[in-house]
């Protein structure tokens, strides 16, 4: 499999603070990877090198073996908080991508209300949405763009459970109807199970990958998959791993 | 039953400010009510009718002089708690306001004449000083180069009351238009920069993360999302503004204006005419609600989606 996105022995310091620690990570076309790890081991940092928000203070950070050297387009984001513009509609948020780079495309606008299931909001705005609706349009708009790799930092960490769930599936679905890479953060052993191919447990701070993991639950994981046995052992590994990580950073916590 | 309910049913709330003004007036109309009535005894010199003939004591001249006596005459007035000129009644206060709205003396400009040069002064300033501030917040906004750069100077000028521009403004331009324009420009301009500056601080770092990741260049990111996410704190913030116009445009018509709802206050305050300054200042208020709501119309006309939460839509 080819490697699309990669991190080499990066390092990232903010100050004194040594965020990343020598992390090394390849991602192959078309996986998903999930990276776990306690709160303020490195993971948003991670995604921004990724999205090339920032550049490493050490190492290198590569898009199909080419240094990502300024913001790439081609490595989208989907944030926590839908970072969704308030004064456009859900039509014109997720068209805002292409037609900046000047290539509006009112089709494949339409075709992505309909996939992400929104056409009825289509002209309103994002105050008048729910959470899992703007996380919605927010993953729309990401993908209006075609990115190479979609980057998900939390997206469902503000969603109640049962829109999370659903979301969840969603994104599953989504993403393997159109073959996406993806690296996806988050907090949650369940999410990491359910959506991933690989999981990369990291490290506290600073962060390292501390233990990679493949997925080979089968899918759909509905949720017979989630409570069966295999499920559930993978998930105390993974939580076990976690853990320590957990503590540590906790003991070490400024 | 709350014991600090949040918000009251439109219709009680509408009758309770209707009770709280009709509270004032009464209030008012029974401070001016001549309830008392006031004897009032005066001394006067009245004519006799007789005449008597006198010899003067040093020409030896004779005078016919009339003979003059002192009669005492008492006279029953009506008075109130309150009187004129402190405070004439509710009556004839609202006629002397139609005598100001309607007859045009000469020196004397009719009411309508005042509002509109005070209004005109005060959105001629604001025009001059949005179009300044606004402009520069932004870029201070963007820059905090230029934002530490031009930070003191805003700390010097923002504390300074429009009145205590009055003396350089006078001494430098003169008691003309353009001493009144400066005054305004300068009372509103500091607080115009420091809103457009928050409003430009406070755009969410993540919105401009989106925007280039989404491939927005530097021009698409300030024309298409930090103005657009910017504009309705900064339109809030020249709502404040405006009000705060009104407070420079008494100060600059202290001096060298007949026109103005300012000059209109000051110089009745010359002759005690209490009626002119309470028309003038209910004028002041009126315009800033009229204004206000005006400004509030454009906002939703200009930013609907800041109004949809409330409809309920
Ligand atoms: N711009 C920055 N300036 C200074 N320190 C930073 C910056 N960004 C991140 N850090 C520090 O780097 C460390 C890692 O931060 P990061 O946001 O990547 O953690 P995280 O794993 O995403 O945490 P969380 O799970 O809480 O989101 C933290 O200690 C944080 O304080
Ligand atoms: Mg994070």
């Amino acid at each position: 499999m080819t490697t699309v996105l990669e991190a080499r022995d990066v390092t990232m310091r903010f100050g004194d603070v040594v965020a990343l620690d020598g992390l090394s990570l390849a991602v192959a076309q078309g996986e998903f990877v999930v990276v776990v790890g306690a709160s303020g081991c490195g993971k948003s940092t991670l995604l921004n090198l990724f999205a090339g928000f920032e550049a490493p203070t050490r190492g290198e950070v590569l898009l199909h073996g080419a240094r990502i050297a300024d913001i790439e387009p081609r490595c989208g984001m989907v944030f926590q908080n839908y970072a969704l513009f308030e004064w456009l509609t859900v039509a014109q948020n997720i068209g805002f991508g292409p037609r900046m780079r000047g290539r509006a495309d009112p089709q494949r606008v339409a075709d992505l209300l309909r996939l992400i299931g929104i056409e009825d909001f289509a002209d309103h705005y994002p105050a008048q949405l729910s959470g899992g609706m703007k996380q919605r349009v927010a993953l729309a708009r990401t993908l209006a763009n075609e990115p190479e790799v979609l980057l998900c930092d939390e997206p469902f960490a503000a969603l109640d459970a049962m829109t999370r769930q659903v979301l969840q599936q969603e994104l599953s679905r989504i993403v393997q109807h159109e073959k996406r890479t993806c690296v996806f953060i988050t907090h949650s052993i369940d999410e990491a199970l359910l959506l991933a191919d690989r999981i990369v447990v990291m490290s506290a701070r600073p962060g390292r990958v501390k233990q990679v993991l493949d997925n080979d639950l089968p899918r759909p994981r509905t949720a017979d998959v989630q409570l069966s046995e295999y499920f559930l052992d993978r998930k105390r590994a993974i939580w076990e791993s976690v853990q320590e990580e957990v503590l540590t950073s906790l003991v070490r916590a400024p | 039953m709350q014991a600090f309910p949040r918000t009251l049913p439109p219709r009680r709330r509408l009758l309770l400010g209707v009770a709280g003004v009709l509270g004032v007036i009464v209030l008012w109309w029974a401070l001016t009510f001549p309830f008392f009535t006031e004897t009032v005894t005066r001394h006067e010199r009245v004519a006799t009718g007789e005449i008597v003939t006198r010899t003067h004591p040093v020409t030896g001249e004779t005078l016919q002089m009339p003979v003059f006596d002192t009669v005492e005459r008492t006279e029953s007035r009506h008075r109130a708690l309150v009187n004129p000129p402190a405070l004439d009644t509710p009556g004839n206060t609202l006629r002397d306001a139609w005598t100001l709205l309607t007859v045009e003396r000469p020196g004397r400009p009719t009411l309508l004449t005042h509002m509109l040069r005070s209004t005109l002064r005060i959105l001629l300033g604001f025009l001059v000083s949005a179009s300044v501030a606004v402009p520069l917040g932004i870029a201070m906004g963007l820059f905090p180069t230029l934002r530490a750069l031009v930070s003191p100077i805003i700390s010097f000028l923002r504390p300074l009351p429009s009145i205590s521009w009055v003396p350089l403004a006078m001494i430098w331009l003169g008691a003309g238009e353009l001493q009144k324009l400066a005054i305004v420009f300068m009372g509103m301009f500091a607080a115009a920069l420091i809103y457009t500056i928050e409003a430009t601080i406070k755009v969410p770092p993540d919105l401009i993360k989106a925007a280039r990741n989404l491939g927005a260049s530097d021009r698409q990111l300030l024309w298409r999302v930090l103005l657009p996410a910017a504009l309705p704190n900064i339109v809030s913030g020249l709502k404040v503004v405006v009000a705060i116009g009104w407070t420079c445009v008494i100060s600059a018509e202290i001096v060298g204006t007949q026109e103005g709802l300012g000059a209109l206050i000051w110089l009745s305050k010359e002759t005690a005419d209490t009626s002119a300054v309470l028309v003038g200042m209910a004028c002041i208020s009126g315009i800033v609600l009229l204004l206000d709501l005006a400004t509030t119309r454009i906002e939703r006309h200009l930013l609907p989606y800041l109004f949809l939460r409330e409809r309920g839509s």
